[in-house]
């Protein structure tokens, strides 16, 4: 289930709306690490409390604490991002949970793999679709978002097509279809070599 | 044996409750210690985005809770200003085109919601944000239901 890339891009579906911005993209992926070393902490705490036949709940449990918490302190740094982010906090929980699968997160494993892959690839996600769509690349502060512009005369020859959801979709197919066939060069280079 | 083990489920559920119990103080804590910065930021963006809309544009007051109207009501403030008695402001999720942003809207009682513009993105126009007036239509719409089934609840002023 871990290495099934349609997991890995159904994970990212419910993010899609916040990948179009780069400094959206970052609040996430900072979400995800903080579940992943949350999780950490609990699994760990819930093997010290001898807590087996409860374990799955209280790490359930936990990850909502988490979210909860990030949630909490997203608004306190960043109020603006809290109202409009506040909502995809808790989905990219849900993201989480599908990468890790709800077996991998109660187990003894420390596997990461998925989720390292998949933090990376949000973030480049977003850069792209940002450029492509708006020309900027945004980062958060206090404020909310700055906005820093990136390619000169964007408003005259831009597509902003690319910024919406329609066009997340294509580049999302674009990005598995580019994965898929450097992973079989790459493989089919080291089988020769 | 039988003894044992009820006396180990016994301590599972104690551990476990008073692990929950423990984390519900936290999150009270957090939410307690976050919510006065939190209120004043939203509230410092919300003012900037109104001042741009119109001169004549309200200032914010007290917050407001609307019971029952979602969690994307829970940021609303009463509108301040000359003239400006009955109004509410809020700051609402707006998912466009290109994502969520958020979005202000000042609700009247006599002129209706207006849709004021975007909070946290610098210079950003609602167009660039993917936000079409169908988009806003709808909000407006909603806003204009929830300010009429709470003043028929007779919770305004």
């Amino acid at each position: 289930m871990k290495k099934n890339p349609v997991i890995f891009l159904f994970a990212l579906c419910p993010l899609v709306p916040v990948s179009a911005r780069f400094g959206y993209a970052l609040v996430m992926a900072l979400a995800l690490c903080w579940y992943f070393l949350t999780g950490i902490a609990f699994r760990e705490l819930v093997k010290k409390l001898d807590l087996s036949s409860a374990g799955p709940t209280v790490e359930l449990v936990a990850l909502a604490f988490s979210a909860t918490v990030y949630y909490l302190i997203l608004r306190w740094m960043i109020p603006t991002l809290a109202v409009s982010l506040g909502l995809y906090v808790f989905v990219s929980a849900f993201s989480y949970l599908l990468l890790l699968g709800i077996d991998t997160f109660s187990s003894d494993s420390l596997e990461s793999i998925p989720l390292m892959q998949f933090v990376p690839t949000l973030i480049l996600f977003s850069a792209v679709r940002e450029l492509l769509g708006f020309g900027t690349i945004s980062l958060p502060v206090p404020e909310g978002l700055m906005v820093v512009p990136v390619l000169p005369g964007f408003s005259s020859y831009g597509i902003r097509f690319w910024g919406t959801t329609g066009g997340a979709f294509i580049l999302l197919g674009v990005l598995a279809w580019a994965a898929k066939y450097f992973h079989r060069r790459i493989s089919s280079f080291r089988r020769n070599a | 044996m039988t003894t044992t083990t009820n006396k180990r489920g016994a301590r599972q559920y104690t551990l476990t409750a008073i692990l929950l119990f423990f984390l519900f103080l936290i999150l009270t804590g957090l939410q307690v210690f976050t919510e006065r910065k939190a209120t004043d930021g939203l509230r410092s963006s919300v003012e900037g985005v109104l001042a741009k809309w119109s001169i004549a544009a309200p200032t914010t007051g007290d917050p407001v809770i609307i019971p029952q109207a979602g969690w994307n009501y829970l940021r609303a403030f009463e509108a301040k200003g000359k003239g400006k008695t009955d109004g509410l402001v809020f700051a609402v999720r707006v998912t466009g085109n290109s994502g969520p942003v958020t979005g202000i809207f000042y609700w009247d009682k006599r002129a209706g919601t207006s849709f004021c513009g975007i909070a946290g993105i610098e210079g950003a126009t609602p167009e660039q944000c993917g936000i079409t007036p169908r988009v806003s239509e709808y909000w407006i719409r909603t806003i204009d239901r929830v300010c009429a089934e709470r003043a028929a609840k007779g919770e305004s002023k």
